[in-house]
């Protein structure tokens, strides 16, 4: 069972196991940031496709592709001004080996047109596989 | 699930268990063919034997247990045991098991408590140790602790339950019969325990050892181990047998890679399994692989119609000018003062006409008693002796007479003087006035002096210690209302502002405080009580009559800021390292640098770097650029890869000060005020201000992080701290508030009792300012307390008269008391800053590409770089540089900052009874 998980606050303190966001049915920006990483000493975060080498990675995924919202209305940076030129639905390099301890600011900008009321539960933050060690 | 199988050369048949804990990994064994002893490692991959014993024994180790700091103890055949504290340094104790092997040991409720056939003891450090009562079986195998509760396995099916740390056992029927039980685990997660023994039985329980569950393994075989990570369990036992189960219910096979050798332990650290065979084997399982998911919920929802009321204010501009102030602003209009006209039958006034009851002097002759110094002058007194008392006024007294003989006027000046009235045959003699002569006034031509007294009331009460006028005063008092007193007079003045009462000496000198209700004396005086009939009424000046009064506090204070940022950066190995895919060249870019990191995060200014410069770097080795080493290979040594960088974080802070201002404005109003009068009184409010500031003396605070308080924030964010010492803080001001509030109600109340019914009577010496008179007359009914009355005593004739004014005010009749004031919260900040304020701007450019923008310095701000190759005068190329850019201090963190806080607080006011009659 891994050690890393999303926070609210840099801390690590505050679990998140949801990112909610509301945002007016006439569309519209909305910016926020979370926190990445471990609060147990002593443990390292890699990519299991190649630890030390590939990157740790988190991407807006979209469990229904067909409906609902579309991945790309989610932006992902590691600083806020990183928002601007981020490319929507595309994964944010966290690092090639990332250290407990110390959370990672995720800065997110979630951008939509104008839609329906209602709630869409399809996107989540989703990092690559991984091994804790 | 994968094992990776090492045989440890050192490691025999006489493996028992495998312990994670503090430090690392224990394989409990010998290390070698007959030396009772461990092998160690803190990462499971190698291992370090440790001889417990120095000389070949049949002895071997068969358990061992951590407690929470990381203190282990071994326990093994013999009744031997070992405690170190580092896995490395082991030292022997004596078990009290005395030559019994002790086959299971575990630690839980700050205790070790280890059991071997038929004992069972316990030990709170694993150095000493004790026995408990003997076990209900003579052959326990294995011990483990979960959630308060020791279970304990053994031969004959034997499972004990102990929830008093090994005290006493209840014996529990788990469903293995006459079978050996050889283990039992615990998983913290889920609460669950599981038993494993001789024929393949598996037995769980998930109400903390109470009752158990025989489970299908699928295999006879004897189980030895049972260990539980990640909600995986997994078993082991002879034949090399493996399970793992995610249900406890449908168990296969984990691994055939131990082959037949038989398992005795199964350890984990949560995330991976260590097993152990009896021949020279260790299984590792693989970390399993994982992905991490934050589930996003957008919700969508209608945005609310908003509808915005302007009010404008618009405020007379001498209210801005400075505080604390006072503004006197002047209703507009014409202010009707609707009376309240009742028509008696004139039979009622029979009554009033002649039929008071003054204790006048015998035919109305009265004579003065003077005593000048200490000489008795009143047989040389001339012309008229008065004394006059007002509320909030020095008593004064006049006098004539002619000297004995030679006189120095100026002599007179400061000499006491003392005033009664008596009858004009000397008795029932009422003492009026004392005090001092002010002003002698010699008249040339007749000899006579005339001495205007005062009775240095002032002077009185500026003698007056501050506490004792306090505690005869009441109210409130407040610097920042009313600014530094010095002169106690001065301070009474103040404080009595936010009290419904006056201030007055009396005739023995004592200082007196005379509340507007209620009243020591009360008299009626009827119409023919009163000299000629004549009553004179002066209404409440319309002008001056308010109801509304808005009483407005500033309080100032420096709110000490800090802010934590942080400067972070990244980028995929994948950008630096050249490959080609399919038919496409990624050449790579010119990597970024360690030194680069280093010279941009140790250039900040304005912020103050807080951590270490934390830089990852590529991984050193080589890989093929494409699917043969023809195409050549890229490579990065350990040397190369320290110089360079894959990203970096660092964190900044900064501190400063930004002034608050909190106004709070809080308007008292009088409806019933405002009924009477008409909208004319709801004019421009009175407002009564004040100001409270705190003064911040700290110049060094902002540059010297030394400097206390600290107010960096321990991670990303902000931390204030408002400097608001005591006599400026919150308490302060909630006081400073309640004496505005206290001083604008009787402010107000006073006003609305300036009216004066004014009347003379025969000579009434008695009656001072601390009585209340009520006035029954044939056009008029009034009552207030006696503001102010002067006696004045004709020497020649005994004629004497008193001339009184009553206070009166605004009709009603109807009491009412101060307020006990709800305040309003303090007002706080609507700005929030925005996340831009807590990162540094990092951008990545990449030039020498199709697609590279002209460059720009000024906006292209972070890691710039260029695609490796031949250069093309086609493209666009950057400097190869690391420029970041912290974020700055928007003008709302950094300005002063206003916030207010308003109510309205509808009051009553107390009215006085003020009838004209037709």
């Amino acid at each position: 069972m891994t050690t890393y998980k999303f926070f609210s606050d840099a801390g690590m303190t505050a679990e998140l196991t949801s990112l909610p966001i509301t945002v007016s049915t006439l569309g519209g920006s909305v910016d926020g940031v979370i926190y990445f990483g471990s609060p147990v000493a002593g443990k390292t975060l890699q990519a299991a496709s190649a630890p030390g080498v590939d990157p740790v990675t988190v991407v807006a995924a979209d469990a229904d592709t067909g409906a609902g919202l579309a991945a790309s209305t989610i932006k992902l940076a590691l600083s806020a001004g990183g928002l601007a030129t981020a490319v929507g639905g595309a994964p944010l390099t966290l690092g090639t080996t990332i250290a407990s301890g110390a959370a990672i600011a995720v800065f997110w900008r979630f951008t939509t047109g104008a839609s329906a009321a209602g709630v869409h539960t399809d996107l989540s933050l989703t990092t690559n596989m991984l091994v804790e060690g | 699930m994968d094992f990776v199988v090492q045989s440890l050369a050192a490691l025999n048949s006489g493996a028992a268990a495998v312990v994670h804990g503090q430090g690392g990994w224990v394989l409990c064994t010998k290390t070698d063919a007959s030396v009772m002893g461990l092998q160690t490692s803190p990462d499971a991959a190698s291992w370090t034997p440790y001889p417990l014993l120095g000389s070949a024994t049949a002895d071997r180790a068969l358990d061992a247990a951590f407690n929470a700091t990381g203190r282990c103890v071994v326990v093994g055949t013999q009744g031997r045991a070992f405690y170190s504290d580092d896995l490395a340094a082991w030292a022997a104790v004596t078990s009290s098991f005395a030559t019994t092997g002790i086959t299971g040991v575990a630690h839980g409720n700050g205790l070790y408590v280890a059991v071997g056939g038929a004992k069972c003891g316990y030990s709170a450090n694993g150095i000493s140790w004790a026995q408990r009562a003997a076990l209900p079986t003579t052959s326990a195998q294995q011990i483990a602790f979960g959630d308060g509760v020791y279970v304990a396995v053994g031969t004959s099916g034997w499972l004990g339950r102990s929830t008093d740390n090994g005290v006493s056992w209840t014996t529990i029927g788990a469903g293995f019969g006459t079978s050996t039980i050889n283990n039992v685990a615990y998983d913290p997660d889920t609460g669950v325990w599981c038993a494993v023994g001789a024929g393949g039985k598996i037995a769980t329980s998930v109400d903390g050892g109470l009752t158990w569950t025989q489970r299908t393994s699928g295999t006879t075989q004897i189980l030895y181990a049972v260990a539980c990570a990640g909600g995986t369990w997994l078993v082991g036992g002879a034949g090399g047998v493996v399970l793992e189960s995610d249900d406890l219910a449908a168990w296969t096979v984990a691994t055939t890679a131990l082959g037949s050798n038989t398992v005795r332990g199964i350890g984990t650290d949560g995330s991976i399994f260590v097993v152990q065979t009896d021949f020279a084997q260790v299984a590792v399982s693989a970390s399993p692989s994982i992905a991490i998911s934050l589930p996003v919920e957008v919700n969508v929802v209608a945005p609310p119609v908003v509808a915005v009321g302007i009010e404008v204010t618009v405020a007379s501009a001498s209210i801005a000018a400075s505080l604390p102030v006072t503004v006197n602003a002047v209703v507009p209009g014409a202010i009707a003062l609707p009376l309240s006209v009742r028509v008696n039958d004139p039979d009622i006034y029979a009554d009033l006409d002649g039929a008071a009851t003054w204790a006048a002097a015998p035919h109305g002759r009265w004579r003065a008693i003077v005593v000048l110094g200490d000489q008795d002058i009143s047989d040389r007194l001339i012309g008229e002796v008065s004394v006059e008392h007002e509320d909030n006024t020095a008593a004064l007294a006049d006098f004539e007479f002619l000297p004995a003989g030679l006189l120095q006027p100026a002599s007179l000046i400061q000499r006491s003087v003392r005033i009664s009235f008596a009858w004009d045959d000397g008795s029932n003699v009422q003492m009026l006035f004392a005090g001092v002569v002010a002003w002698p006034e010699p008249d040339a031509t007749t000899g006579a002096v005339r001495c205007t007294c005062t009775n240095r009331a002032q002077e009185i009460w500026a003698a007056m210690p501050r506490a004792a006028i306090d505690a005869l005063v009441g109210g409130r008092y407040h610097t920042a209302v009313s600014g530094e007193r010095d002169d106690n007079y001065e301070y009474l003045v103040e404080r009595i502002k936010s009290v419904g009462a006056s201030w007055a000496v009396d005739a023995l000198l004592q200082p007196r405080i005379l509340t507007w209700q209620g009243a020591a004396k009360t008299f009626t005086v009827r119409e023919a009580d009163v000299i000629d009939g004549a009553f004179e009424v002066a209404l409440p000046d319309g002008d001056q009559l308010r109801s509304r009064v808005t009483c407005r506090l500033q309080h100032r204070y420096q709110l000490l800021r800090g802010r934590r940022v942080v400067a972070q950066y990244a980028h995929d190995f994948a950008l630096i390292r050249p490959r080609i895919y399919a038919t496409t060249n990624y050449p790579g870019v010119t990597a970024l640098t360690a030194a680069m990191v280093q010279q941009a995060c140790e250039g900040v200014t304005g912020w103050t770097r807080v951590s270490e410069i934390d830089i990852e770097h590529p991984p050193s080795g080589a890989w093929m650029i494409g699917t043969s080493e023809t195409q050549g290979v890229y490579s990065i040594s350990p040397r190369v890869a320290q110089d360079l960088a894959l990203g970096f974080k660092a964190e900044y802070a900064a501190r400063w000060q930004q002034t608050v201002t909190e106004t709070y404005e809080i308007t008292l109003v009088w409806s019933a005020l405002e009924a009477q009068l008409g909208s004319g009184a709801s004019g421009a409010p009175e407002v009564e201000g004040a100001t409270l500031e705190a003064k911040f003396d700290s110049p060094a605070w902002s540059s010297d992080a030394t400097v206390l308080p600290d107010v960096t924030p321990p991670a990303l964010g902000d931390r204030s701290v408002a400097h608001q010492p005591p006599g400026a803080d919150a308490a302060a001001r909630d006081e400073a508030l309640r004496t505005l509030l206290d001083r604008a109600w009787v402010g107000m109340w006073s006003r609305s009792r300036s009216g004066r019914v004014r009347f003379a009577i025969p000579c009434r010496p008695d009656i001072w300012l601390d009585a209340r008179i009520t006035v029954e007359a044939r056009r008029l009914r009034a009552a207030g307390k006696v503001a102010d009355v002067t006696h004045r005593l004709d020497v020649a004739t005994g004629a004497a008269t008193s001339y009184l004014g009553i206070a009166v005010g605004m009709p009603g009749e109807a009491s009412a008391t101060l307020p006990v004031w709800t305040l309003p919260p303090a007002p706080a900040p609507a700005y929030v800053p925005p996340i831009s304020s807590f990162s540094f701007e990092i951008g990545e450019y990449v030039g020498g590409g199709p697609e590279s923008a002209e460059w720009d310095e000024a906006t292209m701000i972070g890691f710039s770089t260029n695609l490796l190759g031949p250069s093309d005068d086609a493209l666009n190329y950057y400097p190869h540089q690391l420029s970041i850019k912290a974020p700055d201090l928007a003008a709302e963190d950094r300005d002063p900052a206003e916030l207010t806080a308003a109510a309205t607080i509808p009051i009553t006011i107390p009215t006085d009874l003020l009838e004209i009659l037709p």
